[in-house]
């Protein structure tokens, strides 16, 4: 409070050379005085340590049955359960690949229309919880949610698709995902991931303008593994929702919508709500906001939604007419 | 997004922006599960149906305690669910998948049937309570560990500065 007065005053005074001090003085006040500048550095360093070593693993995960497979692939090409051989179809190939960067601009578009709903003070919080979903979900994806959403999980497959993609392992352009088999399997992965990066961005909505960023972070990766991916498996990856009770879920209204929001409801429960709810009406967002936000959700939402729709349609009906001609197992 | 800015008009007399976007995301969410499995006038109907059940769930949830800020969940669960229940509804056989019954010849054909529904609202539900349980669950988890909530003082200030030490508009416009 005292810190905003002298703002003020200081706003009054002189204009530039004044606010570079301020804003210098509210950077030091943000916790970083908590522990100390050593303590700060120091946590940035084991971060950075444990992602080298998690990229590392990646890549190692990625070599080792490479070479396997190369001595495997003169003797017999026979592929593990959900791969399959590769039917190339180019136009299938190409839209898929458009519909995953169309369904990736989608959260961008989310991050400024719920940015744009949120009071001024808060706008940049509420765009980093969707963005820092594309930063920090991609590396979960690869490394382990992929293969959780759709590996085969062997006895358990059921329930979850077991750890034979993880790190990517076996993902690669001249094989198919038995769901897809006229896409190379990296370009089924990538369109998949544009799902994965979305649904944890959309929860964010009930949780803005009081969560602690930090802990957001840590939400979405941890969600992302233990609700997403078992959840993905589960509906489209073989398991017991898809394949045995048969309920049909085209483009996520169950794995991306239902899951967020029922998420969204337990993080407004488990939060409370913001101060001074149902009292003021100054939570509603100035006007100049709203009209930003509906510009930007216009043209990157709205128009690209459907177009991820049709995609889908365009891709599953070809995999439909693939997999009538050609179905071995469960209907 | 139609349907929302007509009760808006009805309710409120005034066609908000915020109920444009609004809308037109939950009829996007009602189709999502459907729209490989429902002909274009199904796909209308499905649209329209679920705005206006979205419309009344932003209603409750305004009214009630929760502070569920920008209706994710109003939105996405409700409106996700809705659609997956409908898909089950108005599924159509014309467009190749052989495991629904049904012509799916008309239009406006109810072609999934019964069967079709009780399945959705299976699989759906399943989902959604275990994302709840499940999130419920890591939010108190990472309450004990991390904390939730940015401090008081943070929240008045706004998140902006107090987390990240920036601002997105300067003080003069703000």
């Amino acid at each position: 409070m005292n810190r905003s007065n002298a703002a003020q005053r200081g706003m009054m005074r002189s204009q530039t050379g004044e606010r570079t001090t301020l804003e210098a003085n509210a950077r030091s006040s943000n916790g970083l005085n908590r522990f100390g500048r050593v303590g700060h550095i120091a946590r940035s360093l084991t971060l950075m340590a444990l992602t080298t070593l998690a990229m590392s693993f990646a890549v190692w995960a990625q070599d080792a049955p490479e070479a396997a497979k190369a001595t495997g692939k003169e003797a017999a090409p026979k592929l593990d359960a959900p791969l399959t051989a590769l039917k190339l179809d180019t136009g299938d190939t190409a839209w898929v690949l458009a519909a995953a960067a169309l369904v990736l601009l989608m959260t961008p578009g989310l991050a400024f229309f719920y940015g744009g709903l949120v009071r001024s003070k808060n706008m940049l919080n509420t765009l980093l919880m969707s963005f820092g979903a594309m930063a920090a979900l991609p590396i979960v994806w690869m490394l382990a949610a992929y293969s959780i959403a759709f590996g085969d999980g062997g006895g358990l497959n059921n329930v979850w698709g077991g750890l034979q993609f993880a790190g990517l392992n076996g993902v690669d352009t001249t094989t198919a995902h038995s769901l897809a088999a006229t896409i190379p399997h990296q370009a089924f992965m990538i369109f998949q991931m544009m799902f994965f990066l979305i649904t944890p961005a959309l929860i964010s909505g009930s949780l803005v303008e009081r969560m602690k960023f930090t802990t957001f972070l840590t939400f979405i990766v941890l969600w992302g593994l233990l609700v997403y991916a078992p959840v993905a498996h589960w509906v489209w990856g073989g398991g017991f929702i898809g394949a045995d009770i048969g309920a049909l879920d085209f483009a996520g209204g169950a794995v991306v919508h239902v899951n967020a929001g029922f998420a969204a409801l337990a993080g407004a429960l488990a939060l409370g709500p913001r101060k001074g709810y149902g009292q003021s009406s100054s939570m509603r967002p100035t006007c100049r906001v709203v009209c930003w936000a509906s510009a930007c959700c216009g043209s990157a939402g709205m128009a690209l939604t459907p177009a991820r729709l049709w995609a889908r349609v365009r891709w599953r009906l070809s995999l439909l007419s693939t997999r009538l001609s050609a179905r071995p197992r469960r209907c | 997004m139609l349907t929302w800015m007509l009760i808006d008009q009805i309710t409120r007399r005034e066609m908000t922006a915020l109920g444009a976007g609004t809308g037109a995301v939950a009829g996007l969410v009602g189709i999502t599960p459907a729209c490989g499995f429902v002909t274009p006038m199904g796909a209308l109907l499905v649209g329209a149906i679920t705005s206006g059940v979205c419309y009344v769930m932003a209603t409750l949830r305004a009214r009630g305690k929760v502070d569920d800020s920008l209706d994710a969940f109003a939105v996405h669960g409700v409106g996700g669910f809705t659609g997956a229940v409908l898909t089950g509804l108005f599924s159509s056989a014309s467009l190749g998948d052989a495991k629904i019954g049904g012509s799916g010849v008309s239009p406006f054909a109810v072609a999934g049937g019964i069967e079709q529904v009780v399945k959705q609202i299976m699989g759906t539900g399943i989902v959604a309570i275990y994302s709840f349980v499940m999130s419920f669950i890591l939010f108190k988890a990472l309450q004990a560990v991390m904390g939730l909530r940015a401090s008081d003082e943070v929240e008045e200030r706004g998140l902006d500065i107090g987390l990240h030490g920036e601002e997105a508009y300067s003080e003069a416009l703000a």
